[in-house]
């Protein structure tokens, strides 16, 4: 009886250890290639445990390889990536559709990011995700509500690009009052 | 009283009155309620008897008009030949006088009411029927409240619940047995039936079941319901109980059997299935668009109760990945300063919610509301203020105990279930959630009440076999009795 009785009791008392660390939430990655160096943008949305609110930080890594800026970035964060919130991946005019398409493989091998993130291009990606958000959360998150209202306008989801060999993607312009699809 | 019923067996009167009163007295030494009234006849000379009854138990205008005077004035002369059977047929007037000389029988009516005639010199006693003890009276069960239909209850006495069921079953073929049940309670038990429904089979075994029963007392009828049931820790139940007199009717018209137990208004029926916990008795009582939409929202409910806090716990834990980005970053925001893992706040709060619920029921009425006001509203709010609890979990817990509520013939299973699964998703996330749940319905398909299967009514995919189980369908369309029944036809349409 004793025996069962701290069988039972185990799973009470262990199951409180499981918790969820402080951890940087991805909502947006930009990506860029210049002078034989990617660089990344990763735009972090992180809760402030004293005052309950959030802050954005962007964190930015360059490596040869995408893999090597990965891993810059991912050694660099102070905290665990989540990546799993991660809706946009905005490349500038230096990733050619090569790289584009590496870009790709390495989000669809990436188990963490979401098959549903869209991709788009802009002139600069840093500019991009370093402008002030509308919404209170970030650039990410605006960029994903944009698209969906003009979802109708585009057929660049992943899946749609893996089929669709010589992919277009929706190009963004930023301005001083927003940004919008051109 | 000295020692058990099954004592006094192959004793009986010796027809010398001293002796008898003496013996009783004996048997009685340490009761002070036992009353022992002399009675000798004005008008003969050879008339001595003894009136042995337990105060309290009996009525007394009926014992002084009925039995006492009529004894008082007595001729004896006329019935010399005979005095027993004379005082039995021709002078007494209680609702009933049986002839009884051994003593065991004659304490068990002593115990339940009766009050013995002891006559001189004459080897039969007479029990006569002149019960009369206090009673709650007929209310309406606060467990069972309904808005539409009958409002009246069962109350602890069980030949007046006999009486509440009998008029609304107005049929010869109402069987009503009577088998008592504990060593030193010796309560009453009447099984009752209707006699041409009755699966005999079941029947037979659930009286062989109480027949083996042996235990010292039986107080309310959920002793019998632990004792017999064949999956006593079960956290389903497997016996239905109600205090509804209608309740029960309408179950003895489904074939079933009924178990009322003497000392308690909770009257079990058998056998039970799992869809009975979602019915209610006001789905037959109102519209079956009403009833229908009652039962599919506590199927629903349940899921809801038992499924909610360990989802919640699974998402927020493990799969993070299944909210929206904004909803997540809300729940991060409002959990921030909480000092305690989601799993452990969400058990915490399922516990305190019980433990709300258990004093909120337990507390004078008076008491009840402002109770759930101050722990409801105050303690939530300020809680949440004070970052010992977050806001999103408290909205969970607080969504599936309310949901929880709906079903009171689960509460155990559902309190329990919600428990197991909130550790099942807080250590495997979905997978154990979803495990956890395929294991629960095997478990409740593998269930049996007494021979009959507990998914018995979802066995078959067809309009007549979810006609009273996942919906309530119109009286014109539920022509079958359950299928356990012998008797399966209920109407016959031309």
């Amino acid at each position: 009886m004793k025996k069962l009785f701290i069988i039972l009791l185990c799973p009470l008392l262990l199951c409180g250890c499981n918790q969820r660390p402080q951890e940087y939430l991805i909502t947006a990655i930009a990506a860029d290639y210049n002078g034989g160096l990617y660089t990344l943008y990763y735009e972090a949305v992180i809760i402030n445990t004293e005052t309950s609110g959030q802050k954005r930080e962007i964190l930015t890594a360059g490596g040869r390889t995408l893999l090597e800026a990965v891993e810059k970035i991912e050694r660099q964060a102070t905290l665990p990536l989540l990546m799993s919130h991660c809706g946009i991946v905005a490349v500038g005019n230096g990733i050619t559709r090569t790289k584009l398409l590496g870009i790709m493989k390495y989000c669809k091998e990436n188990r963490d990011i979401t098959l549903s993130v869209q991709f788009l291009r802009t002139n600069n990606p840093e500019k991009l995700l370093k402008t002030e958000p509308i919404s209170s959360i970030s650039v990410g998150y605006d960029l994903v509500s944009l698209i969906r209202t003009q979802k109708t306008n585009f057929k660049n989801r992943l899946f749609e690009i893996y089929k669709n060999p010589s992919p277009v993607l929706p190009k963004l312009s930023l301005t001083e009052k927003g940004y919008y699809f051109e | 009283m000295a020692g058990n019923l099954s004592d006094y067996r192959n004793k009986f009167i010796s027809g010398n009155l001293a002796q008898d009163i003496k013996a009783f007295k004996d048997i009685f030494k340490n009761d002070a309620t036992l009353r022992v009234k002399q009675i000798s006849a004005r008008k003969g000379v050879n008339f001595d008897a003894a009136l042995i009854y337990i105060d309290g138990m009996v009525d007394s205008n009926q014992l002084n008009e009925a039995v006492i005077e009529p004894l008082m004035e007595m001729d004896v002369e006329k019935c010399y030949d005979n005095l027993a059977d004379y005082v039995e047929k021709q002078l007494i007037f209680a609702r009933d006088v049986k002839p009884q000389n051994e003593f065991a029988k004659i304490l068990e009516g002593i115990l339940y009411g009766e009050a013995l005639l002891l006559i001189n010199e004459s080897k039969t006693a007479l029990m006569l029927d002149v019960k009369g003890w206090r009673t709650r009276g007929i209310n309406e069960p606060e467990n069972e409240r309904i808005i539409q239909g009958p409002r009246e209850g069962f109350e602890e006495a069980a030949l007046l619940n006999l009486a509440m069921l009998r008029r609304k079953l107005q049929t010869p073929d109402l069987c009503i047995e009577l088998t008592r049940v504990g060593r030193r309670t010796n309560t009453a038990v009447f099984i009752c039936y209707l006699g041409e429904l009755v699966n005999r089979k079941t029947l037979r075994k659930i009286k062989d079941s109480l027949s083996k029963i042996n235990i010292d007392g039986i107080l309310d009828t959920n002793y019998i319901i632990e004792e017999i049931s064949p999956h006593p820790l079960s956290l389903f139940k497997t016996a239905g109980t109600t205090e509804r007199p209608d309740v029960v009717a309408a179950r003895l018209l489904e074939g079933r059997i009924a178990v009322i137990v003497d000392g308690t208004p909770m009257v079990m029926t058998l056998p039970y299935l799992f869809s009975e916990n979602f019915q209610s008795d006001e789905d037959y009582y109102q519209s079956f668009w009403l009833g229908s939409l009652g039962r599919i929202m506590r199927y629903f409910c349940f899921s809801l109760s038992i499924l909610t806090p360990a989802l919640f716990v699974a998402i927020t834990t493990l799969h993070p990945e299944f909210l929206p980005t904004s909803f997540v970053i809300t729940v991060l925001e409002q959990r921030a300063a909480v000092p305690f893992s989601i799993v452990s706040e969400t058990l915490g709060m399922v516990l305190i919610f019980e433990i709300l619920k258990e004093t909120g029921v337990r507390m004078p009425q008076n008491i009840g509301p402002a109770l759930s006001i101050v722990g409801g509203l105050v303690v939530g709010q300020a809680a949440v203020e004070a970052k010992i609890i977050s806001a999103p979990t408290l909205i969970i817990v607080a969504l599936s105990g309310i949901a929880g509520l709906m079903l009171p013939r689960l509460r155990a299973a559902v309190f329990f279930l919600r428990l197991i699964f909130i550790i099942l998703a807080a250590f495997f996330g979905l997978y154990g959630l979803f495990a956890g749940a395929i294991l629960l319905l095997m478990y409740i398909i593998s269930l049996k009440s007494y021979d009959t299967e507990y998914t018995l009514a979802l066995n078959k995919i067809s309009i007549q076999s979810f006609k009273d189980s996942v919906w309530r369908a119109p009286w014109k369309i539920m022509l079958n009795r359950p299928l356990f029944n012998k008797n399966i036809i209920r109407q016959k349409r031309k």
